[in-house]
């Protein structure tokens, strides 16, 4: 069992309301945009057809999060970074990962944020009860 | 914000059961899609392998630079992708199966002396006692209701009762 190590404060990022924040930035739509982009103007059967795709997907998506809580999860991130850590949640917009015992070269963080903006794919595996 | 991140909803679904390749930040994935998330646009792909494991692999909406789909699912793959996700023990009964047991709780709430009527569209729901709701499948964990002890009363109840088709 790996003795977590203390945890380092960085300091804390822009949000929206800071001065000198450019609000046209990637980080900025990442953080304060609105998470659900509505379509243009669309009648209503197509509207009602949209809102039934949007939530039959979601509700999938939604339904693989819960499959990965507790689980042992690779996370592959820019600058050629790979780490392993047990899912513990995940906020609303899908921007930040909760996640335990996080393994990094410093030593395995006992609780972490994982930035989803600084995540290309996270994998994990479960049995198919087949 | 790449194209991916662009399409609609409907858009997605379109690639829900099939195999496809995506290409994300010089890496290549491949799989069948079991969803897309419509608020980020992840694409959750699952590899089925032997010895009963699934591989799963979600490539984040905002890396994703191009998908190609390789071949279509059919709807064995289908319920497959489905039933790996959803909670141990669901499952969906026939139209017969809940007017049975409907009817079975029916009687063992007149058994039992319990006031109820009928409500909704298809007069699927059993409302008790003018308080308390319980909706198909009609088993404890359907009932819903603001009165703690009616809820446990009820719940205990149906529990009880003899005429159920147990599922455990």
């Amino acid at each position: 069992m790996k003795t977590p190590v203390c945890v380092l404060r960085l300091p804390r990022g822009p949000d929206g309301t800071s001065r000198g924040f450019d609000p046209s930035s990637a980080r900025y739509q990442a953080l304060c945009t609105p998470t659900i982009s509505a379509s243009g103007p669309v009648d209503c059967v197509d509207l009602r057809s949209e809102q039934r795709a949007r939530s039959f997907l979601r509700e999938r998506y939604l339904r693989s999060l819960i499959a990965m809580v507790k689980r042992n999860v690779k996370f592959t991130m820019y600058e050629k970074v790979k780490v392993d850590a047990v899912f513990a949640g995940s906020d609303i917009d899908i921007l930040n990962f909760q996640v335990e015992d996080l393994e990094t070269p410093l030593g395995v963080q006992k609780e972490a944020l994982i930035r989803c903006p600084d995540v290309i794919s996270y994998s994990f595996e479960i049995d198919s009860s087949l | 914000m790449n194209e991916w991140c662009r399409k609609k909803p409907l858009e997605w679904q379109v690639y829900v059961n099939k195999e496809v390749k995506v290409t994300a930040a010089e890496q290549e994935y491949q799989g069948w899609v079991f969803t897309v998330d419509p608020v980020s646009a992840n694409i959750v792909l699952v590899n089925f392998k032997d010895g009963g494991k699934a591989s799963i692999v979600a490539v984040m909406g905002h890396a994703v630079e191009a998908v190609d789909v390789l071949r279509e699912g059919d709807s064995s793959m289908a319920d497959q992708l489905t039933s790996l996700f959803m909670p141990a023990g669901a499952r969906s009964y026939s139209r017969e199966e809940l007017k049975n047991r409907k009817n079975s709780l029916r009687d063992w709430l007149e058994k039992n002396r319990i006031p109820f009527t009928e409500q909704g569209a298809q007069q699927e729901t059993l409302c008790v006692a003018g308080v308390l709701t319980v909706n198909p499948p009609y088993g404890p964990e359907d009932c819903s209701s603001s009165n703690e002890i009616i809820l446990s009363r009820v719940q205990s109840l149906i529990q009880s009762n003899p005429g159920c088709p147990q599922d455990q």
